[in-house]
């Protein structure tokens, strides 16, 4: 994976994001789980992950990667970082969030 | 959300599914959510089941991946969306669960497609006739709820966004519970039932349960297991569970009783 994020424009833009992305996904799973026992295949809730941590993923992810504009809706449709990660390559949106006012409690 | 195509679910907006699915499945579980809940919640009695099960989830609007979509008002909708979604894909042997709430959307759901669902698992809930909770309750009264027997974490409540959704989504769940009780009330079921209890559950009778057999032309098997509402999550019950959901799905004889667990009791008619 190539992790050099000196690119400008945006051809060079997708493939960092990607490998961003992935990086800043796994940090806040393992931060919420308490482990890193998962793959990128695996479904956050076979890893051990519920409800309540998936917010806590999702406020996470929100204050890390806030132009992405994730959704709580994201997290449970996508339910793998593998699936997630394609999808949000496509990003990021600017304008409006779908959930701008969900947050999790500090 | 609509801006993407999930990858896990194909084009379905009603049902998912909730576990990576096998290469053959050869029975069904439709499991509907409890109130202010996704189905999601109940995966700890469910991930237990053979392989060979479907586990398709029921995504009720304004949670989980729905999260931004507005709330159902009514029964009908949704038990015509999720038949529609059903119909259109694979045709296998379905068998029904919920609890509580839950549990009379899916009576509702196994009524209006009696050819289609022929097991019904019913957690939580009291026999037609018998509510199961006060149709008036205020904030504090569903916040108590919530906390008490309600499986909420208190962080989410303690925040005023989350408890405001979850308040919302309590009152219109239950609104649907109601419409959910009016439908059970009128007529009998044809599918096989199983029936389980909380021991010590304040919202339902555990003595009651045994009525559930008048109401089908169906098997009948209760199982009443030491907890409170929510003895369904409770980590010793979650085999016992697990074990008498998988005799419903994939039609085997109904259990022998003497279930690891001692105290569970186990009531065929």
């Amino acid at each position: 994976m190539d992790a050099r994020d000196s690119g400008v424009n945006r051809a060079q833009k997708q493939p960092s994001d990607a490998d961003r992305l992935v990086v800043v996904i796994t940090d806040a799973w393992e931060q919420v789980l308490g482990h890193h026992d998962f793959g990128l295949d695996d479904w956050f809730f076979d890893v051990g992950g519920d409800s309540l941590q998936l917010i806590r993923v999702h406020a996470i992810l929100s204050r890390e990667l806030p132009s992405w504009n994730i959704t709580i809706s994201d997290l449970y449709t996508y339910p793998s970082i593998n699936d997630l990660i394609p999808v949000l390559s496509k990003e990021p949106e600017d304008g409006s969030a779908e959930e701008a006012s969900a947050h999790a409690p500090a | 959300m609509h801006r993407r195509e999930p990858q896990t679910g194909g084009r379905s907006i009603w049902l998912y599914p909730l576990r990576k699915a096998a290469a053959r499945p050869r029975a069904r579980l439709i499991v509907f959510p409890y109130a202010a809940a996704g189905a999601t919640a109940l995966r700890p009695v469910l991930t237990g089941l053979a392989d060979e099960v479907e586990l398709l989830g029921v995504a009720l609007p304004g949670r989980e991946r729905r999260f931004s979509d507005p709330l159902a008002n009514g029964l009908d909708e949704i038990v015509d969306a999720v038949g529609t979604e059903l119909t259109a894909g694979e045709l296998l042997p379905t068998s029904v669960f919920g609890h509580c709430m839950g549990a009379g959307m899916a009576l509702v759901f196994a009524m209006a497609h009696r050819d289609l669902v022929g097991g019904a698992a019913v957690s939580g809930r009291n026999p037609p006739g018998v509510p199961t909770t006060s149709p008036h309750l205020d904030d504090a009264d569903i916040v108590d709820f919530l906390e008490s027997a309600g499986n909420t974490a208190p962080e989410l409540l303690a925040d005023a966004f989350w408890r405001n959704r979850l308040l919302e989504l309590f009152r219109s769940d239950s609104e649907l519970g109601e419409q959910a009780s009016q439908v059970i009330e009128t007529g009998p079921l044809n599918q096989d039932l199983l029936v389980l209890g909380g021991a010590d559950d304040s919202y339902v009778d555990p003595g009651g349960l045994d009525e559930w057999a008048g109401r089908t032309s169906g098997r009948c098997e209760v199982l009443v297991l030491p907890g409170d509402h929510f003895f369904i999550i409770d980590r010793p019950n979650i085999p016992i569970i697990t074990r008498a959901l998988g005799n419903l799905v994939l039609g085997a004889p109904a259990s022998t009783g003497g279930e690891r667990g001692g105290s569970a009791r186990v009531g065929r008619l």
